[in-house]
C-alpha cells in the first residue's frame, strides 16, 4: 500500500506511528524521491475524429502511452508514469478535447535489491489462560 | 510542508472479512498442538469429546474460548443474534454472567471491573442496538487504556449487508475507537479470534477489542481447538526500554536542578506503583499524579504535590510550570494538564516514557523518548541511578524542594463552608474519603463531584480511583462501581456521583440489588449540571442555560433507591454527614444510595481556565497565587 502525505515533520511522525498501531500493518518505510520509483496510471478519453486522430496518435507515441479503445470520434489512452509525466500528457492532449479522465493514486517501490517484506515473521506464543485473563 | 511517501506492508488477509468464503487458511499453519493441562481443568464442557478438536457448535466453542482465556465474569444482555451463545453460557461453571439493564451499563461495568482488577473486562450483547449501546464504553476504554473484550452477536453471515433485522456494522462503527476489532463468520475461527482479542486487549497499551460473531457461525457445527501460538506479525509492543535512552534520562535527572515526576495513568496500568515509590524516594524528586494516576503514588507522601491540571493543586501546577525537567512515565500531556501548550513548562526538558510510541512527542516535544513498559522503565532507571549513586553522583534539588514545600503549605486545597449552614459538597466527599479510607475503591461520574473526589479523597493505593478521564463520560460511576465490586468483592466500593450523572445510568441499581452486588452510592445532589453551571457562572455572565435539573424535587432519590431494592437515606446538614456515611458503611447486604443534598453554588478551585496558560491559575475566584521567584 502506498500512502502519500503532505505534512510537516512532526505530523508525519504521528501519521507513521498511528499507522504502525494498526495491527494489520507489519512495516512502514518512508521513501525519498531519489531512491524510489513512483508510478501513476491514467486512462483518458480524447476527442479524435478523422482530421485530428493522427496528431493525437503522435502524442501517444511521443509519451509511450498506449491506445486501449477506439471509437469514430474518440480514442482512449492509457498512460503510466510519475505525476510530472501525466501532467505533461494532459497539457498536450487538452487542446484536442478531453471527454473523460480517470486516474489512480501513486504506487511506489524502493530502488535496489532490498525488499520491505524481508523481516522474518515469528509467531507469538499464546499466553497461558490464567495470565491473559 | 513537504510531500512524503510511506509504503506499508500489511497482512494480506484482512481478517474477519465479511465473506465466509475468503477465510484464509491460517488455522492449518498454527494448529500444531493444543493446550494441555494445567488449562484442561478450566474447561467445564469436556464431556462432549475431550479438549482438542471436540465437535460442538460455534456457540459452545465461543463459551469454551472465553473460559480458556480466563473469563470468570461477563456483563451482558441476551438478544436474537447472540442467543445461541447464551444457551451454553447457562451451563458454564466457570463464568458468572450478570444480566444488566442496558448494554451501556454492561460496557461500563466491564470497564470498572478491568480498572479495579487489572484483568480483562468482558461484556456481551446482541446485534444492532445491542452492539451500538456499548459504543460509548468502548470509546471510553480506548481513551483511558482499559483492557476490554466486547462480544456481540451479528446477523447471519449471508444476511450481512442486507439491512437485516437488527443489523449494524459494529466493526465499522468501532474501528476508530477501539484498539482492534474482529468480525467472525467462520466458526472454526472463534477460538483463535478470542485468544487474539484477549492478547491484544491486555498487552502493550491496553484497550478495547470488540468481537462481532455472526449468528450463523454460532449455530454451525465446528471443532474447538485452542491455539498454541498467534500469528500477529504487525503487533509487537516494545516493553523493554532502550538502555541508551535510560542512561540519557539519568544524565538529565542528575544534571537538573528543578525536576518533577509527572505521573500518568500508564503507571497504574503497568502496575508500576511500587517502583515509582522507590524511584521518587531514591531521587527525592517531587511527584504530581494526573487524574488518571490518582493512587499511583500515596497522597500522604511528603514528596507528593497533588494533581496537576485545570483543577490541580497550586503546588502541582507550579511544580510542572517552573520545572527544568519533566520526567513523565505514562502520561499523555493532555490539554487539561498542560493548559495552553505553547506556554506549558517553558524551561523544562522532557523525558517521556510510554508503551505506546505514538504518545511520545504527540503534544509536547520530547528530549528523551523512552518506548517501554512503565514498570520496566522505572526499574531500569533505578538500576542506573544506583550505579551513579555508588560513584557519588546524586542530584541536588534542595532549593527546588523547599520552594515547592513552601507553595504546598501556602496554597493547600480548601473550600468555603456555606454561610447559610447548608452542606458543602467538598465536605461530604472529604468525610467520605476519611471514613471509607484508602482501602475502599472509589468511582465517579464526570463534573464537579469528580474533581472534588480527585481532590479531597486521599488515595494511597493504585486501582482504587476509577473514573472516565480522557473521554469524560457522564454516567460511568454506578455501573463502573458494580463492575469493580464484582471484581473485588472484598472491597468497599463507593460511587461518588452527581445528580446529573446518576440519572444517566442508575437503572443498574436493579442489577446490583438482584445480583447481590452491594455497592454504595453518594449522590452529590446540587440539583444542576454543576460543572457546566460553574462555567456559566464564570464565563457566561451567570446565564444558566439548561443546567437546572430540579433534582431535589424530581426524582425523589430516596424513593427511587427504595424502588430499586436499595437503602436510601438522605442527608442535608453537616452534622448528619458522618453518621449517614457510617450507617451506609454498616450495610453490606444491600446497595446503599445516599442523597447528599448540597449547596448548589460551590465551585471547583483551583482553576486554570480552558485554553489559558498554567501561569494564569486561580487559587479561588479572582485570586492568583503569588510566587516569590527569588525562592527558586
Amino acid at each position: 500500500m502506498t500512502i502519500v502525505v503532505n505534512v510537516d515533520e512532526s505530523p508525519l511522525e504521528q501519521v507513521t506511528k498511528q499507522l504502525n498501531k494498526l495491527i494489520e500493518v507489519i512495516k512502514i518505510v518512508e521513501l525519498d524521491g531519489s531512491s524510489s520509483i513512483t508510478r501513476e496510471l491514467m486512462l483518458v478519453k480524447v476527442k479524435a475524429d478523422a482530421q485530428t486522430r493522427g496528431a493525437v496518435l503522435d502524442a501517444v507515441q511521443l509519451f509511450r502511452a498506449k491506445v486501449v479503445d477506439v471509437a469514430p470520434d474518440a480514442i482512449t489512452i492509457r498512460v503510466t508514469g510519475n505525476a510530472d509525466k501525466l501532467g505533461d500528457v494532459l497539457r498536450v492532449l487538452e487542446p484536442f478535447g478531453i471527454r473523460e479522465l480517470v486516474q489512480s493514486g501513486m504506487v511506489a517501490i524502493g530502488r535496489g535489491s532490498r525488499s520491505i517484506s524481508e523481516r522474518s515473521l515469528r509467531p507469538v506464543a499464546v499466553p497461558a489462560p490464567a495470565a491473559i485473563g | 510542508m513537504r510531500t512524503d511517501i510511506l509504503v506499508l506492508h500489511a497482512t494480506r488477509e484482512l481478517r474477519s472479512s465479511t465473506s465466509p468464503h475468503t477465510r484464509p487458511p491460517l488455522v492449518a499453519r498454527r494448529a500444531e498442538g493444543f493446550f494441555h493441562s494445567p488449562y484442561k481443568q478450566r474447561f467445564s464442557m469436556t464431556e462432549q469429546g475431550g479438549i482438542a478438536g471436540a465437535a460442538m457448535t460455534g456457540a459452545q466453542s465461543l463459551i469454551k474460548s472465553l473460559e480458556s482465556a480466563g473469563t470468570t465474569d461477563i456483563f451482558g444482555i441476551p438478544g436474537g443474534a447472540i442467543l445461541p451463545a447464551y444457551d451454553p453460557l447457562m451451563d458454564s461453571t466457570l463464568i458468572r454472567h450478570i444480566p444488566v439493564r442496558h448494554e451501556q451499563g454492561a460496557g461500563h461495568a466491564a470497564r470498572g471491573y478491568a480498572a479495579a482488577t487489572g484483568r480483562v473486562g468482558v461484556c456481551m450483547a446482541t446485534s444492532g442496538p445491542g452492539a451500538t449501546n456499548p459504543v460509548t464504553p468502548l470509546a471510553d476504554a480506548h481513551m483511558d487504556s482499559v483492557p476490554l473484550v466486547a462480544i456481540t452477536g451479528q446477523v447471519g453471515a449471508s444476511m450481512i449487508g442486507t439491512d437485516a433485522f437488527r443489523e449494524a456494522d459494529i466493526r465499522g462503527i468501532t474501528m476508530p475507537i477501539t484498539k482492534h476489532n474482529f468480525l467472525v463468520t467462520d466458526p472454526a475461527e472463534i477460538p483463535r479470534t478470542i485468544a487474539e482479542a484477549f492478547h491484544i486487549a491486555s498487552t502493550g497499551r491496553p484497550g478495547p477489542v470488540p468481537v462481532d460473531v455472526a449468528k450463523s457461525a454460532l449455530q454451525a457445527m465446528t471443532t474447538f481447538q485452542w491455539p498454541t501460538e498467534l500469528q500477529l506479525p504487525g503487533y509487537r509492543p516494545v516493553t523493554k526500554p532502550h538502555s541508551k535512552q535510560i542512561r540519557e534520562a539519568v544524565r538529565l535527572i542528575l544534571e537538573s536542578r528543578k525536576p518533577v515526576l509527572y505521573v500518568g495513568g500508564g503507571v497504574v496500568r503497568a502496575r508500576a506503583s511500587a517502583g515509582l515509590l522507590k524511584l521518587a524516594e531514591a531521587t527525592g524528586v517531587p511527584v504530581v499524579t494526573t487524574l488518571m494516576a490518582r493512587g499511583a503514588f500515596p497522597d500522604s507522601h511528603p514528596q507528593h504535590l497533588g494533581m496537576p491540571g485545570m483543577h490541580g493543586t497550586v503546588s502541582a501546577v507550579a511544580g510542572l510550570q517552573k520545572s527544568d525537567l519533566i520526567i513523565s512515565p505514562g502520561a499523555g500531556f493532555d490539554d487539561r494538564v498542560t493548559g495552553n501548550l505553547d506556554s506549558f513548562a517553558p524551561n523544562a526538558k522532557v523525558i517521556h516514557a510510554d508503551i505506546d510510541p505514538a504518545e511520545i512527542g504527540k503534544n509536547r516535544f520530547t528530549d528523551v523518548p523512552i518506548v517501554g513498559d512503565c514498570a520496566e522503565v522505572i526499574n531500569d532507571l533505578l538500576a542506573v541511578l544506583a550505579t551513579e549513586a555508588e560513584a557519588g553522583h546524586t542530584g541536588d534539588y534542595e532549593g527546588w524542594i523547599s520552594f515547592l514545600t513552601g507553595v504546598k503549605k501556602t496554597y493547600p486545597l480548601g473550600y468555603d463552608t456555606p454561610a447559610d449552614g447548608s452542606l458543602a459538597p467538598q465536605y461530604v466527599i472529604e468525610r467520605l474519603g476519611a471514613i471509607a479510607g484508602p482501602e475502599a475503591i472509589y468511582t465517579s461520574g464526570v463534573g464537579q463531584h469528580q474533581m472534588w473526589a480527585a481532590q479531597f479523597v486521599k488515595y494511597e493505593r493504585p486501582n482504587t480511583w476509577l473514573n472516565s478521564g480522557g473521554p469524560g463520560t457522564m454516567g460511568y460511576s454506578v455501573p463502573a462501581a458494580m463492575g469493580a465490586k464484582v471484581g473485588m468483592p472484598g472491597s468497599t466500593v463507593w460511587a461518588i456521583d452527581g445528580d446529573g450523572c446518576f440519572q444517566m445510568t442508575n437503572r443498574e441499581l436493579a442489577t446490583c440489588a438482584i445480583n447481590d452486588i452491594p455497592i454504595k452510592v453518594a449522590i452529590i445532589n446540587n440539583e444542576s449540571l454543576g460543572m457546566v453551571r460553574q462555567w456559566q457562572t464564570l464565563f457566561y455572565n451567570e446565564r444558566y442555560s439548561n443546567t437546572d435539573l430540579h433534582s431535589k424535587r424530581i426524582p425523589d432519590f430516596v424513593k427511587l433507591a427504595e424502588a430499586y431494592g436499595c437503602v436510601g437515606p438522605a442527608c442535608e446538614s453537616p452534622e448528619d454527614v458522618d453518621a449517614t456515611i457510617e450507617k451506609a458503611m454498616s450495610i453490606n447486604d444491600q446497595p446503599v444510595v445516599v442523597d447528599f443534598r448540597v449547596h448548589r453554588d460551590a465551585m471547583v478551585w483551583p482553576m486554570v481556565a480552558a485554553g489559558t496558560s498554567n501561569d494564569e491559575i486561580k487559587y479561588a475566584r479572582d485570586l492568583a497565587p503569588q510566587f516569590d521567584e527569588d525562592d527558586l
